[in-house]
């Protein structure tokens, strides 16, 4: 079966810090990868070049088996590649709806002016939260006033709404409780049986083990392994993750 | 839980509901539309002249211009930035204005006073966006240029300007039944520029842009671009201002529209637009004019000295700020 994704020998430098070195990746369709990794790994840099934030210096993607340039994050759109990133998601005195459909609203022509359809946009994002089992009180609220986990489930809402087949979450459970993170969890497997195909950046091996089918794991750069989650186990991970065998039994 | 505050909710007169209701909330909510009314009824029982046709709309045309003025810069200000230009560019308007006026006819005026409004305050989103100025030090350079500039070009006097008097009668001192022309064009800017905020996807983004530039940006939204756009309106409102100086007074004058910026940033910071940007409304921005403007003018028909005036009017700016963040934080806190 082709990736749906696939990454061939991807090279990113800052200066003289090689930040990638020869990466291959790949993500399937409805699957759940997790890309793990200490800090300083790469995972970000890695995102940034999937979703267009940096280009790569060298180094192939393909999409769909076709080979596609990504060069900045209109490109990552338009293949249907959307990012949710851990801060600055959101537009805190906006309301839910008006953050769903921010940058892509629906609009009427009134005299060659863009007029907001804001009903149509209210209905079709609760329509949009209800098939996604998201409860929030009302579309008309702003997400200032909201918990974490709404704020996550909406920021997760709007990259999905649109069509989208990729989905990348830069730790999504980060700072939240414990029954809001459970709460992302299971809306990440909703979205999986779905079909959409999901990469997660995660430093929590709990979730990980949860929700991903497999385990891309980075070290200094390179990729230190790739497992499948029933192929292995925490500590194999965290083996490595730091490069050793430091956990000792 | 979680209540939305946006300022739909907030000011439910603007969305849909009950009307009386509606306003009975937006009185509780806004200390700028419950300041206004006590304003009223206060001022109503001070002064037998107050509550009059002629007075009211005498109110009005004084602070058109002031008016227009506020309209950019409510746009200006829910983008995350502000203009100190507003009078500066005001008065190079009439300048060039009274200068073109022989030369192009008054409707070739027109066009020339908006270009120059236009250009000033594209110039002043191009040193934001391209030369990374921050907007404070960016239009404080533009209001002191543009002042110069007016002052160069009609060598510090007062130039009589030559205008036809259909222009005069447009937008200085003509009436469409006991509304003055002024008051006429002005409102139909304000209501215009409230429509195209609450409605359009150009008034969305311009909120998008002040609640979270980064996001926007990674929402597809041209950041830059809607904020060059946000300071050029600005221009061209303060210069359509400069036509109505022109069409009250006759005349190009280098130090007119003098502190003009100033009372239209008390007009928004009173109607409740905060600073920070992200959400705003022209309406708001409408009461906040007539709280100032009809401060000073019971002020004036007490004959209170102008000088107390002027400190009424600090006084008044600082309490209005001071009760809308306490009712914002009242509100945050009942969450």
């Amino acid at each position: 079966m082709t990736p749906l994704l696939k990454l061939n020998k991807i090279c990113k430098s800052f200066g003289a810090v090689r930040a990638l070195s020869d990466i291959d990746f790949e993500l399937h369709e409805s699957e759940v990868l997790a890309l793990a990794g200490d800090n300083g790994a790469g995972k970000s840099t890695l995102i940034k070049i999937i979703s267009g934030a940096q280009p790569a210096d060298s180094g192939q993607i393909f999409f769909e088996g076709r080979e596609v340039t990504v060069r900045k994050p209109e490109d990552a759109r338009q293949l249907g590649i959307e990012t949710v990133y851990q801060d600055l998601a959101l537009f805190d005195d906006s309301n839910v709806a008006e953050n769903i459909f921010a940058g892509r609203e629906s609009v009427r022509n009134i005299l060659g002016a863009k007029f907001l359809k804001a009903e149509e946009m209210h209905s079709r994002s609760k329509a949009l939260l209800k098939s996604l089992n998201i409860h929030i009180q009302s579309t008309q609220f702003t997400v200032k006033g909201m918990s974490g986990g709404q704020r996550q489930s909406v920021a997760i809402a709007r990259a999905v709404a649109f069509g989208r087949k990729v989905v990348i979450l830069d730790e999504p459970t980060a700072a939240l409780g414990v029954p809001e993170q459970e709460k992302v969890l299971s809306l990440i497997k909703d979205l999986r049986s779905r079909g959409f195909s999901i990469i997660l950046i995660s430093h929590n091996l709990h979730h990980i083990f949860e929700v991903c089918d497999r385990i891309h794991v980075l070290r200094q750069g390179q990729t230190a392994g790739v497992r499948k989650k029933a192929e292995t186990d925490p500590d194999d991970i965290v083996k490595l993750i730091t490069g050793g065998n430091l956990v000792a039994h | 839980m979680s209540d939305g505050r946006n300022l739909s909710e907030r000011t439910p007169m603007f969305a849909k509901g009950n009307l009386v209701a509606g306003a009975k909330d937006l009185m509780l909510r806004n200390i700028a539309v419950t300041g206004l009314l006590a304003l009223i009824i206060i001022s109503t029982f001070l002064s037998p002249y107050f509550l009059t046709v002629d007075n009211i709309f005498n109110v009005l045309r004084q602070w058109t211009m002031v008016g227009l003025i506020a309209i950019g810069l409510t746009y200006v200000i829910i983008s995350g930035g502000i203009d100190l230009s507003g009078g500066a560019v005001l008065a190079l308007a009439t300048v060039v204005g009274a200068l073109a006026a022989p030369i192009v006819g008054s409707a070739g005026m027109i066009a020339v006073v908006i270009l120059v409004g236009a250009v000033c305050g594209y110039i002043n989103g191009a040193l934001i966006t391209w030369g990374k100025v921050p907007p404070f030090v960016a239009t404080l350079g533009m209001m002191t240029a543009a002042r110069g500039l007016a002052l160069i070009l009609s060598e510090g006097r007062t130039l009589t300007a030559d205008l036809a008097p259909e222009f005069v009668f447009a937008f200085g001192r003509g009436y469409l039944g006991p509304i003055p022309m002024p008051v006429l064009l002005t409102g139909i800017v304000f209501i215009t520029a409230a429509v195209v905020l609450k409605y359009t996807v150009y008034g969305r983004h311009v909120c998008l842009v002040g609640d979270n530039p980064v996001g926007a940006h990674r929402s597809g939204i041209q950041v830059e671009g809607v904020i060059r756009s946000v300071y050029t309106l600005h221009g061209v409102l303060a210069a359509m201002a400069g036509l109505l100086f022109l069409g009250r007074l006759g005349v190009g004058e280098p130090t007119g529209g003098m502190l003009f910026e100033l009372s239209g940033i008390a007009a928004v910071v009173i109607g409740g637009t905060p600073f920070v940007g992200g959400v705003g409304s022209i309406l708001l921005t409408f009461v906040g004019l007539m709280v100032i403007g009809l401060t000073y003018n019971i002020l004036n028909l007490l004959s209170v000295s102008p000088y107390a005036q002027d400190f009424a009017r600090g006084v008044i700016i600082v309490v209005a700020v001071m009760f809308s963040i306490r009712r914002e934080a009242k509100s945050r806190a009942r969450r």
